[in-house]
């Protein structure tokens, strides 16, 4: 099993609760930021150092939660700290971007870290469509369209052009070409069927984010479905799961440890599910997949938070001590059959200490026991 | 649209003539003339006079002594010197595409600009399987086909005649080899265009008309199939009337109209 550490470029606590989205940014705070930024590079640098296989980032929009809206320029900067793990940018969003721009930069970054990258080529949540006024129902055929369009830039050694649906093009002959020939490993998310259809058709790798235990076995048992229709066997590395993790020296110490709230820009999600209410609402998923308009235009709507267990039975943390968190990668390898986990280290009580123990904590006694799986 | 006849030195070549303004002559595939339900030739009409021969061996047109792909630009070299005033702009659709550039290696006083529209595999052993008819069809016109009706039973006997009767001659390999080499003298800007989706001329193996010819300018439109002019009627008149009427500033967004 390979293990990405996954960490967003942060602002950490406003000096106010920021409590909808999109943020006001009169709540930016320019010296706190450069002191986040100094900290994120250090844990990235920790994280190559103790043997993560990737460094992985995406691209979210608008508030403290991420200071890197542009994930290639902040790809093409990591690239400097990390110096031997893959640098995964998952990702692009590409329905929201130029995609030769796109293309361009992906190998830029593929070039400035000697071949490392790994390009997640995504549509992203729904609330992101909010950002760059792109219609979401028009989110899959743009997806789509530049996917191939991107593929092309980097595969096609002639000058082309494209007359699309969405981009049309006279002159695309993009330098630098990747390092990687003919593209760096490409992954691209699957939680809905359409997409573990495109990724099996695109013969890529399939990443699981957002989403539940259930769902995700499911959705990577479709996708292997349509990779043998398709004619190729994904390997168990074709296959990215996403989780918050947290680890402490026992399960008693992490319940006790996450009963704390990351602080930071938490406040901000019943703005987000909101924008992707709306979003998903508008056309986002489509009509084959109305189940995933119903979750997100009802989420947060109900239940209280839950609990730890429910959060680990869901998948959607590892969480307690090293043993009981290697066994729970275990369970997710032998049910999704990921052998790549991309994990979200949690800060409890915004508690880089606790933040870095944990990481580790999991290097030094978790990845010893997931290293064969 | 009027359907006639002309006689090129004792033999007869059908064709159809659209419109009116400055020419443009567009060669056919090896189905022939296209279906009665094409919209593209009634789009082109609109801003040009556009004439359509079917070639020497295709639907009404005799084959008389045509044996290579150059005889046949020869014929339609004189077909262009008796239906127009000097020079035209053409366009080649796949197997039209070699007698397209044929006609403008050998006659180049006589084309401004060419679009090439799929034009056959070179250099690569390409077999594309046709499937069924019906598969055929799809990897012809693709999903959504510009057109006002699907062809008639007429059409497709037609089609299924003209493949008949002269696939054999313009598929060999040393015709194709010889074309090859002589691209690098095709003096006329050209465009070459290409569906996404084409499994016939898959865009992928197109690389050598880039390579080659020297003024050449080369286009993917996404999600087409083979027959661009039906599988994609609006693009394809688009990119050729731009191409045709803005020659090299064709590349350069010319802003809101």
């Amino acid at each position: 099993m390979k293990i990405a550490y996954f960490s967003t470029l942060g602002h950490g606590r406003t000096r106010q609760p920021a409590t909808s989205w999109p943020v006001p940014n009169e709540l930016f705070d320019p010296e706190q930021a450069l002191r986040m930024q100094d900290d994120y590079f250090a844990e990235c640098r920790l994280a190559d150092n103790m043997g993560f296989d990737w460094v992985s980032i995406a691209e979210h929009h608008y508030s403290p939660g991420s200071l890197a809206p542009s994930i290639n320029v902040l790809g093409a900067a990591l690239a400097q700290h990390v110096k031997r793990a893959k640098i995964a940018i998952l990702g692009a969003l590409l329905p929201l971007n130029n995609p030769v721009r796109v293309a361009e930069e992906l190998a830029m970054v593929d070039m400035l870290s000697n071949g490392r990258l790994v390009a997640g080529l995504l549509r992203g949540a729904p609330f992101e469509y909010l950002v760059y006024n792109v219609p979401p129902s028009e989110s899959r055929s743009r997806f789509e369209e530049a996917w191939d369009l991107i593929h092309t830039a980097w595969t096609d050694t002639q000058p082309f052009g494209w007359e699309g649906e969405h981009y049309q093009f006279r002159n695309v002959s993009i330098w630098p070409r990747p390092i990687q020939q003919p593209t760096p490993p490409i992954l691209v998310s699957g939680s809905s069927k359409d997409s573990g259809e495109f990724a099996a058709r695109k013969k890529v790798s399939l990443g699981l984010a957002f989403t539940t235990f259930d769902l995700a076995t499911g959705a990577a048992a479709y996708y292997r479905e349509r990779c043998d229709a398709w004619g190729w066997t994904p390997t168990p590395d074709n296959v990215l799961y996403r989780a918050q993790c947290y680890v402490a020296d026992s399960d008693e110490q992490a319940a006790e440890d996450v009963k704390t709230p990351q602080g930071g820009a938490a406040g901000i999600g019943g703005g987000i599910a909101n924008a992707n209410r709306l979003v998903a609402m508008s056309g986002f998923f489509g009509q084959r997949d109305a189940n995933l308009t119903e979750r997100f235009s009802t989420m947060g709507q109900h239940h209280g938070p839950p609990t730890l267990q429910q959060q680990i039975d869901t998948g959607s943390i590892v969480c307690g001590s090293p043993d009981s968190v290697a066994a729970q990668l275990k369970r997710l390898y032998d049910s999704i059959g990921c052998g790549v986990v991309e994990l979200a280290f949690s800060a409890p009580g915004g508690s880089r200490d606790a933040k870095l123990h944990s990481m580790e904590l999991f290097a030094t006694k978790v990845l010893p026991q997931v290293r064969d799986l | 649209m009027k359907r006639g006849t002309v006689d090129i030195n004792g033999q007869s070549i059908a064709y159809i003539e659209a419109g009116a303004g400055r020419p443009l002559v567009f060669l056919h595939g090896m189905g022939g003339a296209p279906p009665g339900g094409a919209n593209f030739v009634e789009s082109l009409a609109k801003e040009r006079r556009v004439l359509l021969p079917s070639l020497p061996g295709w639907d009404d047109s005799e084959l008389g002594s045509c044996a290579t792909h150059q005889d046949v630009a020869g014929v339609i070299a004189s077909f262009i010197e008796q239906s127009a005033e000097g020079a035209v702009d053409l366009v080649g659709e796949s197997a039209g595409s070699p007698v397209a550039l044929w006609l403008t290696i050998n006659r180049p006083e006589l084309v401004s600009k060419l679009v090439l529209v799929a034009p056959p595999v070179l250099g690569h052993a390409h077999r594309p399987n046709f499937g069924s008819t019906e598969q055929l069809l799809r990897m012809l016109y693709g999903d959504d086909p510009d057109w006002s009706e699907p062809p008639s039973d007429a059409d497709e006997a037609r089609r299924v005649r003209n493949t008949g009767a002269n696939a054999q001659r313009y598929r060999s390999p040393e015709a194709m080899q010889a074309l090859l080499g002589k691209l690098p003298e095709v003096k006329a800007p050209t465009l070459l265009l290409w569906g996404t989706e084409d499994s016939i001329s898959p865009p992928e193996l197109g690389a050598p008309y880039k390579q080659l010819i020297p003024n050449a300018y080369r286009i993917y439109v996404y999600g087409a199939a083979h027959s661009l002019p039906v599988a994609a009627g609006p693009r394809f008149v688009k990119l050729t009337l731009d191409f045709f009427d803005r020659g090299e500033f064709f590349v350069v967004n010319p802003g809101r109209e």
